[in-house]
C-alpha cells in the first residue's frame, strides 16, 4: 500500500483497489488506441516498420494460373478444386462431402461434392463472421465463429438448403484478434475449442483466453485442456497415444528470426501451460512481460517450426498410400509469415518416434512463395480415405490433392 | 487527354486479353468503365466533394472495394448496383484500369497551416504512414490517401469509427478509436492537401 495513503488513512483498501483497476484499464485502453493490436512492439523505422498483414486477393486465382507445387519424388500434386475463395479448414462428411470454411474474405462455408465423376464447389452458408472453425460429427456440421458454435444437423442430405442452426455453445469472448476458431472432436468424443490471445502480446484472463478447452457435444461440461496458448488454429490427436498435439503461433515483432513458432504435445491435459505471454519458443522470456519468469516453468515445445512461420492446420498421417516413413508423421501447413521481411510457406512434415520425440522436420509440399511474394498459402491438411492428402490454400482460393504412386 | 486515351487503350487491351475477344463481354466491360468515369471523373479525379477520386489507388484496394460492394458488405446504392453482377475477371480488369489512372494532385487553395500541422501530428500519432506509406500513396489493400477529397476521407474515417466499414482486417477500427469529429476532420484536411 502507498505509505502516504496509509498515513492519512483516507482511502479504504477496496476503494484504492478499484481506483488502481480503473487506472490500469484506462492505461490499457490508451495504449490500445495508439496502436492496432497487431502492431504492438513494432519497430518505428526501417523495413520492420513497413510490414502489415498480407491480404489475399478477393478473387480466387484462375485454375490455369495456380502455383506449380512440388512434392518429393514419387508424389503427384494436382488441383482438387479451384475457385474456392479464401479456403481455410477442411473436413470430410461420412458421405464424402468435403466441407471448406473461410475467414476474413469470404465469410462462407463451401461443400465440394462429386457426382458422376464431376466435382462441384457450392456455397452452402454465407454472411458468417469469420467462420473458420468447422467440424463434422454424427451427420452434423459444426461451425464456430469468434462468438459462438452452432450445428447444422443432417447436413449432407441438405446441402442445397441447410437447416436452421442449433446453438451448441455461446460462452465465447468474441474478440476478433485471434478469436477465429479451429474445431476437432477428440477420441474422447469431446469437442476441442481454442481461445487465443485478444492481442499480439498482453496479459489476459487465463480462464477466458489463451487456452484450448473441451466440451461435450451438446456444449456442456467445459474444461480447460491446455493453457498459455497464444493462437492455435491446428491440432490433431496421436493415432496411437490419443494425445493432443497442436501448432501455436508466437508473438509478432520480436525480431526477424524470433520467436520460432511451436509444435506442442499435451501430455497432462488440464495441467500443461505452454508459456504465453511470458515464455516464447520454450527458450526466451518476453522482453516486457517475462521479467521474473522462467521458461523452465512451462512445457517445452515438441518442435520449433520456424520464425513467424504461422503453422496452421496439422494432421497425423494415418493412411497407407504414402511410404512407410510417413506413418504417424505430422503434416503441418506453414501459412508463412507476414511479420518477417523474408517470406516462405510450405506443407512440412514432422517425424515423431515411439517416445514422442520429433526427430526431424522437413519441407514436403513447396512452391507457395516466389521472389518473396505469396502465390499461395496453405492453411489446412486432411488425410483422405484413400490415403491421399488434401491441402487448402486461402491465398489462391484452391484445394490441392497430393497422392503417391500410380 | 493523353493519359485518358492511354488508359482507355490499356483497358481495351485488358478486356480483349481477359475476355478472349468476346466482343459482347468486352463491350459490357467498357460500359462499366464508362460508368466509373461518370461519377469519379474522367481521369478518376472526382469533381464531387463527396465522391472519392479513384485514380492511382492500389489495384488490390480497388479489387477489395468492388468485392465488398458486390457482396453487399460495403453499402452504397449506386456501387452495389454496378458491382452486383461483376465477374471476377471484370472486377480484376477494372481494378487494373483504375490503378493505372493518374493520382490526384493535392487540394488547391490557401492552406490553414495550423490545421494542416494538427492533422500531420495526428497522422504521426496513429502511425498512418506505416501502412499507407510515408507519402500516403497506399499499397496493396491499403488505399492512397494523399490528395483524396476531404469530405470523403472524413466520412470514411467516421464509417470506420462506427464499424460501418471494417476493411480487410480490423486495423482501421483501432486506428481511429477515440478520435472525435474535429480530429478526424483535421486528418482529412491534412491528407487532402498532403505535400511530400
Amino acid at each position: 500500500m502507498h505509505p502516504q495513503l496509509k498515513q492519512k488513512g483516507l482511502m479504504p483498501l477496496s476503494v484504492l483497489a478499484a481506483c488502481l483497476m480503473a487506472a490500469t484499464v484506462a492505461i490499457a485502453q490508451e495504449k490500445k488506441e495508439e496502436e492496432p493490436f497487431w502492431a504492438k512492439g513494432r519497430p518505428k523505422e526501417g523495413p520492420g516498420a513497413k510490414m502489415a498483414p498480407v491480404a489475399a486477393p478477393p478473387v480466387p486465382t484462375p485454375a490455369d494460373q495456380l502455383p506449380k507445387l512440388t512434392a518429393p519424388k514419387g508424389f503427384k500434386v494436382e488441383t482438387y478444386a479451384s475457385g474456392v475463395l479464401d479456403a481455410r479448414a477442411l473436413r470430410r462428411g461420412d458421405k464424402g462431402t468435403i466441407f471448406v470454411s473461410s475467414l476474413f474474405v469470404a465469410g462462407k462455408i463451401y461443400a465440394i461434392t462429386e457426382k458422376d465423376g464431376k466435382r462441384e464447389v457450392k456455397t452452402i452458408l454465407s454472411g458468417l463472421e469469420l467462420p473458420s472453425g468447422i467440424e463434422f460429427h454424427k451427420g452434423a456440421l459444426y461451425v464456430a465463429t469468434p462468438k459462438q458454435i452452432t450445428r447444422y444437423d443432417n447436413i449432407e442430405d441438405n446441402l442445397d438448403k441447410p437447416p436452421q442452426p442449433v446453438k451448441v455453445f455461446d460462452q465465447l469472448p468474441g474478440d476478433i484478434p485471434h478469436g477465429w476458431k479451429y474445431l476437432r472432436f477428440g477420441p474422447d468424443g469431446k469437442l476441442y475449442v481454442p481461445v487465443g490471445a485478444p492481442c499480439n502480446i498482453c496479459e489476459s484472463d487465463p480462464d477466458k483466453y489463451v487456452q484450448i478447452f473441451r466440451i461435450n457435444a451438446d456444449g456442456s461440461g467445459r474444461e480447460i485442456v491446455a493453457r498459455g496458448v497464444r493462437n492455435t488454429v491446428g491440432f490433431d490427436f496421436h493415432p496411437r497415444t490419443k494425445e493432443l498435439w497442436f501448432t501455436d503461433n508466437q508473438r509478432d515483432w520480436l525480431a526477424e528470426d524470433m520467436p520460432l513458432d511451436e509444435l506442442n504435445r499435451v501430455a497432462n491435459p488440464g495441467k500443461d501451460n505452454f508459456g504465453y505471454p511470458y515464455c516464447h519458443s520454450g527458450m526466451m522470456t518476453d522482453p516486457e512481460l517475462g521479467w521474473g519468469k522462467s521458461c523452465d516453468d512451462y512445457v517445452k515445445p515438441a518442435a520449433l517450426l520456424g520464425p513467424h512461420a504461422a503453422p496452421l492446420g496439422m494432421r497425423f498421417y494415418t493412411g497407407t498410400m504414402f511410404p512407410q516413413k510417413y506413418r504417424n508423421a505430422i503434416f503441418i501447413a506453414r501459412h508463412g509469415p507476414w511479420n518477417r521481411t523474408k517470406k516462405f510457406a510450405d506443407v512440412s512434415v514432422a517425424y515423431v518416434d515411439a517416445n514422442n520425440k520429433v526427430t526431424r522436420v522437413e519441407p514436403f509440399l513447396e512452391g507457395f512463395a516466389k521472389d518473396n511474394t505469396y502465390l499461395g498459402r496453405p492453411v489446412d491438411v486432411m488425410v483422405m480415405p484413400d490415403g491421399s492428402l488434401l491441402v487448402s490454400d486461402d491465398h489462391a482460393g484452391a484445394v490441392y490433392r497430393v497422392s503417391y504412386g500410380k | 487527354m493523353r493519359g485518358w486515351s492511354a488508359a482507355l487503350a490499356s483497358a481495351y487491351l485488358i478486356a480483349s486479353v481477359l475476355l478472349l475477344g468476346e466482343h459482347a463481354r468486352a463491350q459490357s466491360l467498357q460500359d462499366k468503365i464508362a460508368a466509373c468515369a461518370a461519377c469519379h471523373g474522367e481521369k478518376g479525379i472526382s469533381p464531387n466533394p463527396d465522391i472519392p477520386s479513384i485514380g492511382g489507388q492500389p489495384k488490390l484496394f480497388v479489387m477489395y472495394q468492388l468485392f465488398f460492394y458486390r457482396e453487399g458488405r460495403r453499402k452504397n446504392a449506386e456501387m452495389n448496383t454496378i458491382a452486383k453482377d461483376m465477374s471476377d475477371a471484370e472486377l480484376t480488369a477494372i481494378s487494373d484500369y483504375v490503378a493505372g489512372l493518374p493520382a490526384p494532385e493535392p487540394a488547391g487553395g490557401e492552406v490553414d497551416e495550423a490545421r494542416y500541422l494538427r492533422g500531420a501530428a495526428l497522422a504521426q500519432a496513429r502511425i498512418c504512414a506505416s501502412c499507407h506509406n510515408p507519402d500516403y500513396s497506399g499499397r496493396e489493400q491499403m488505399p492512397r490517401l494523399a490528395g483524396q477529397r476531404e469530405s470523403y476521407t472524413l466520412k470514411a474515417l467516421q464509417d470506420y469509427r462506427m464499424g460501418v466499414r471494417i476493411g480487410t482486417q480490423a486495423a482501421m477500427a483501432e486506428a481511429v478509436r477515440g478520435l472525435d469529429d474535429a480530429a478526424l476532420g483535421d486528418l482529412a484536411y491534412y491528407l487532402a492537401r498532403f505535400r511530400p
